[in-house]
């Protein structure tokens, strides 16, 4: 586990979100937490919504 | 001779613990026994444990609420229930209570009813929601996420600067051995 920022989020991979629904906009969650699963595989569902190719996460 | 019989400590016999003979004496050992026994089934019944949902259904005596599960749960009020309101509402009680409301209850649940008697009442501002998906898109200039999740729905993720961001990564583990290193050579 690791601690990291937005920057380092990158499109294709899977998250969990936990927050809170924004009380002006119904689609929007303000996030408390996000968990980014990085190596988690994606379901057939999801996988017609990621990007085709996911920026990879530069090692440190 | 006589010195040594003055001189010899006194020896009392163990008293017997009296076995109870009268009827009375019986009947009193057998209400005792039933007592504890429904004492200790009813402390095994009963646990302390809080809920946290929307008001679905409100009398002076019970509240209904559907928690953040989906579930349904029946609470119960009595005397003895203390309600905290937000700052706005100094006098908050039952009569203040509403059908959609978000409230947390704290009190003692009894499994067999499935009832949670409410010692403590709360305002909550919102319902915490858990939501996973595939990130879609990422909105640097906005600090937003687009998620969609296996049913399909779309949720825009806000960053806040309070968010806080961990990545579980599986290679992590390899990475302390030097496995990957292992491998490339």
């Amino acid at each position: 586990m690791e601690k990291s920022g937005f920057s380092k989020i990158d499109p294709g991979v899977r998250a969990v979100i936990s927050g809170f629904t924004d009380k002006q906009k119904a689609d929007h969650l303000i996030a408390d937490r996000i968990l980014v699963l990085q190596d988690a595989p994606l379901s057939n569902t999801m996988k017609k919504y990621a990007p085709s190719t996911p920026t990879p996460t530069p090692e440190k | 001779m006589s010195i040594a019989l003055l001189a010899a400590p006194t020896i009392f016999a163990a008293t017997p613990t009296p076995s109870p003979t009268d009827a009375g004496e019986l009947q009193t050992i057998e209400k005792i026994k039933d007592m504890v026994a429904s004492k200790v089934a009813q402390l095994n019944l009963v646990e302390k444990k809080g809920f946290l949902g929307q008001v679905t259904d409100v009398t002076n005596t019970q509240v209904k609420i559907k928690d953040t599960e989906g579930e349904n749960k029946t609470i119960d009020i009595d005397e003895l229930t203390a309600f905290n309101g937000d700052s706005s509402s100094d006098n908050f009680g039952i009569s203040d209570v509403n059908k959609g409301d978000t409230l947390s209850f704290v009190g003692l649940y009894n499994k067999d009813t499935e009832h949670l008697l409410a010692r403590f009442v709360s305002k909550a501002p919102a319902l915490p929601v858990i939501f996973e998906g595939v990130i879609s898109e990422k909105d640097a200039k906005n600090y937003t996420l687009t998620v969609i999740n296996e049913k399909g729905e779309k949720k825009i993720i806000d960053i806040e600067t309070s968010t806080k961001t961990t990545f579980i990564q599986r290679k992590m583990e390899w990475k302390n051995l030097d496995f990957q290193k292992l491998i490339r050579e």
